[in-house]
């Protein structure tokens, strides 16, 4: 009786509908001539039969989500029919990729494990916009990406391919300022550091150098600074190999830059042992500057605000070309930025341990 | 602080970097795609951007050596030597498989000189070979090579052995066509503002590229005045150029003496820029079904009314530009077609849709106009864009156009 019912009312329809299996197991009814845009629906309707009923429903890609699958439809709506002229689309494109990065990353994925191209490609060039032109902070902080690569890691961004000694120092120099910037950060939120050095090697945390070198009287672990102290004192010993280096790296560098910053050299020095920049500075060149007594507890304010200032103008400068950012920084202000550098070095993280 | 105090603090502290990075990794939808989604994604960076993605995470940090596209770019880079140590670390570097996409464009680079003059230097010839050489030995698909200021780049004959090329984009390259060529995979070829050393070497080069689909050309020749300067007293030699036909080749953007060459016959979609004098032996076009001439002298309209004769089934035609070299040729009386001439074949049965460019009210392009409102019996839309014109002028050309005779029924008229 029912297949009579049935055969009677099948005529009557005029648009064929297809069923799909969303990921949550929801099923869904969907006009097929919108549904056959996809390449996966079609396939699975035309090589497998699949979709015919509610029972025979074509599972679709775990990626795609109710939501996901609705704008997926209404992109395949559209375009599926004929009459529209390419302004008319490429208006409707623009429109409907203006959503949030999260949904779009999704509705790349959703729409790649349906084969959808066009759609793919829409996506993925509004993701590409997105990502043009942006510092590596930017797009972090638009995608929420980990911000977990090493010390070292980051030093090296093309490792180094062509040796050019401008290059190495701007990676020290971006390194650097990097790291005294998460370092105020890590100081604001946590207070212990442990985990975190030990994890990557010797990797440790410029408070616990600074702890010894402001002479360990306001340092509550002791434990902490024997340790320290071991480290440092191997850490010596490279810095004498790596003098050596640096010094025929000086040599070698024909910039003709007048300025050869007590900077460079620190930097250099810093490269090899990776985070010893207050320490090595200290050792090796200004040892005087860091015994006056202008190591304060607190961040002077304007100290503060010259160190934010310097931040942005880090910031600037490595947006814009390399060689022009190696001019910049080497040229101008030399003598700035070399009493800068160190007493930031030296005030600017302050022991704010009880 | 005891040893169970600062345990405690370790706990809290990684407690708190956990949440954290589980939040992160929630919200970071991005690098769960997969990597061939990421490539897809950085392909339409130039690979400057690309492999400034490797300081961003864990993640990021090797996808750019898996790449397999690379857009080099001169530009927001200000050293020419930067660039080149650019280029070749990338190659270097990436890995050593099938490159989908490469597309090269150089510029000129203007460094200051002991801060007293300026001196332009270029990519020397010998590195874009060798990087062309690296992209062909990496079985490169689609090849671009452009110029970004307008100044020819000396190209190798390597690309003529890129067997695996598929896409082939020239712009402002001057080329020396070697007498063999073996592009046997190439699709779609565009070469625009290209030198070429004479017009008979691209029956060399075409002849290698028997799966041609797509063939855009704006070549030129050292030594070539360009047409439009070419002395009055030339002699009206048919102009050709001996290709075999192309058998594939479905749309061409190509100069009107190729015409006459064999090559075209197949197409469905033409072109023409009508720089040289036209030919006269124009074969039949038995595919075409969009015709788009653009620059015709006014002396030329003959010839064009000549195509139409020999694209049975077209269904499109545009005209961008009617011109006279002349002003004095303005008045010249005379008209298109011979009384005794028969109405193109097209026009009688399939000719839809026409459109006329820059028109000023000039009396051939009324006449051309005209014409085929009166004589296509299936037109159904006929459009005229005009120049700028004041609104008088612009109402009685409209009047003028819309008060012909039309020989379709449901023909509109657009005119702006």
């Amino acid at each position: 009786m029912s297949e009579i019912d049935m055969a009677v009312i099948k005529p009557e329809m005029i648009k064929a509908y297809v069923w799909l299996q969303i990921s949550d197991g929801s099923v869904q009814q969907v006009e097929q001539e919108i549904a056959m845009f996809c390449p996966f629906i079609c396939h699975e309707i035309l090589q497998k039969g699949m979709g015919s009923s509610k029972n025979n429903a074509i599972c679709l890609p775990q990626r795609v989500s109710p939501s996901l699958l609705s704008l997926i439809l209404d992109y395949c709506r559209f375009h599926q029919v004929p009459g529209h002229s390419n302004k008319e689309r490429k208006s409707f494109d623009e429109k409907f990729v203006r959503m949030d990065t999260k949904k779009l990353c999704e509705l790349t994925s959703a729409a790649d494990s349906l084969q959808l191209k066009p759609l793919v490609d829409l996506t993925s060039r509004a993701l590409a916009r997105i990502i043009e032109g942006k510092t590596p902070e930017e797009i972090r902080e638009i995608f929420h990406l980990p911000d977990d690569l090493t010390e070292e890691e980051k030093l090296e961004p093309l490792k180094n391919t062509t040796d050019d000694p401008r290059i190495r120092l701007l990676n020290r120099l971006y390194a650097k300022k990097r790291k005294e910037l998460r370092e105020r950060e890590r100081l604001k939120n946590v207070e212990a550091e442990d985990e975190h050095a030990d994890e990557h090697g010797d990797e440790r945390s410029v408070d616990d150098l600074l702890s010894f070198i402001n002479g360990n009287d306001r340092d509550p672990k002791e434990i902490k600074t024997t340790k320290n102290k071991k480290k440092n004192r191997r850490k010596k010993d490279q810095q004498k190999n790596s003098l050596k280096e640096t010094s025929e790296l000086n040599k070698e560098e024909s910039n003709g830059h007048d300025i050869r910053c007590q900077n460079a050299e620190a930097d250099r020095i810093g490269e090899t042992s990776n985070l010893h920049y207050t320490k090595n500075d200290d050792t090796l060149v200004h040892k005087t500057e860091f015994d006056d007594g202008d190591i304060d507890d607190e961040i002077d304010p304007a100290l503060q605000e010259k160190i934010d200032r310097e931040v942005e103008d880090f910031k600037r400068i490595l947006n814009s070309d390399w060689p022009k950012r190696m001019q910049e920084l080497l040229s101008s202000s030399g003598q700035e930025r070399k009493t800068m550098l160190f007493s930031t070095n030296g005030t600017s993280l302050p022991r704010r341990r009880d | 602080m005891s040893d169970q105090e600062e345990s405690e603090y370790e706990v809290i502290a990684v407690s708190k970097q956990q949440k954290s990075r589980s939040e992160v990794i929630v919200n970071d939808r991005i690098s769960s795609l997969p990597d061939s989604l990421l490539h897809h994604i950085l392909s339409f960076l130039p690979t400057r951007e690309v492999v400034a993605t490797s300081l961003l995470s864990k993640r990021w940090r090797p996808l750019w050596h898996s790449m397999p596209t690379f857009d080099f770019e001169g530009r927001g880079i200000s050293s020419l030597d930067f660039f080149i140590q650019f280029v070749d670390a990338v190659l270097l570097l990436a890995d050593w498989k099938p490159i989908e996409k490469f597309r090269l464009k150089c510029r000129t680079f203007c460094t200051l000189q002991n801060g007293l003059r300026f001196e332009y230097k270029r990519v020397p010839p010998t590195r874009i070979n060798i990087w062309i050489s690296t992209a062909i030995n990496r079985k490169v698909e689609h090849f671009e090579l452009c110029s970004d200021d307008n100044e020819y780049i000396v190209a190798a004959s390597s690309i003529f052995n890129g067997t695996t090329i598929r896409v082939l984009k020239l712009n402002w390259v001057r080329l020396d066509i070697p007498s063999s060529v073996k592009l046997p995979s190439l699709k779609v070829m565009h070469l625009v503002k290209v030198k070429l050393t004479d017009y008979e070497c691209l029956a060399n080069f075409l002849s290698g590229c028997a799966l041609l689909e797509e063939l855009v050309l704006d070549v030129s020749v050292d030594d070539d005045g360009g047409g439009e300067e070419e002395g009055e007293g030339e002699e009206e030699e048919d102009f050709t150029v001996n290709i075999e036909k192309l058998e594939h080749l479905v749309l061409a953007n190509v100069h009107s003496f190729l015409i006459n060459s064999k090559a075209l016959t197949n197409v469905t979609c033409l072109q023409l820029y009508v720089d040289k004098p036209p030919v006269r032996d124009i074969p039949i076009f038995d595919k075409l079904n969009r015709l788009e001439i653009s620059s015709v002298e006014y002396e030329h309209l003959k010839w064009v009314m000549e195509c139409l004769r020999s694209c049975p089934k077209l269904e499109i035609l545009m005209i961008n530009e009617i011109y006279v070299r002349d002003d004095s040729d303005r008045g010249r009386e005379g008209a298109l077609m011979e009384p005794t001439q028969d109405v193109p074949q097209c026009l009688l049965s399939h000719l839809k849709e026409f459109t006329l460019r820059d028109y000023d009210g000039w009396k051939w392009e009324f006449e051309i106009a005209r014409y085929i409102m009166e004589n296509a019996k299936v037109l159904r839309t006929i459009s005229i864009h005009c120049v700028y014109m004041d609104v008088d002028e612009k109402y009685k050309n409209l009047n003028m156009l819309a008060s012909c005779p039309r020989g379709s029924e449901h023909c509109s008229f657009l005119f702006d």
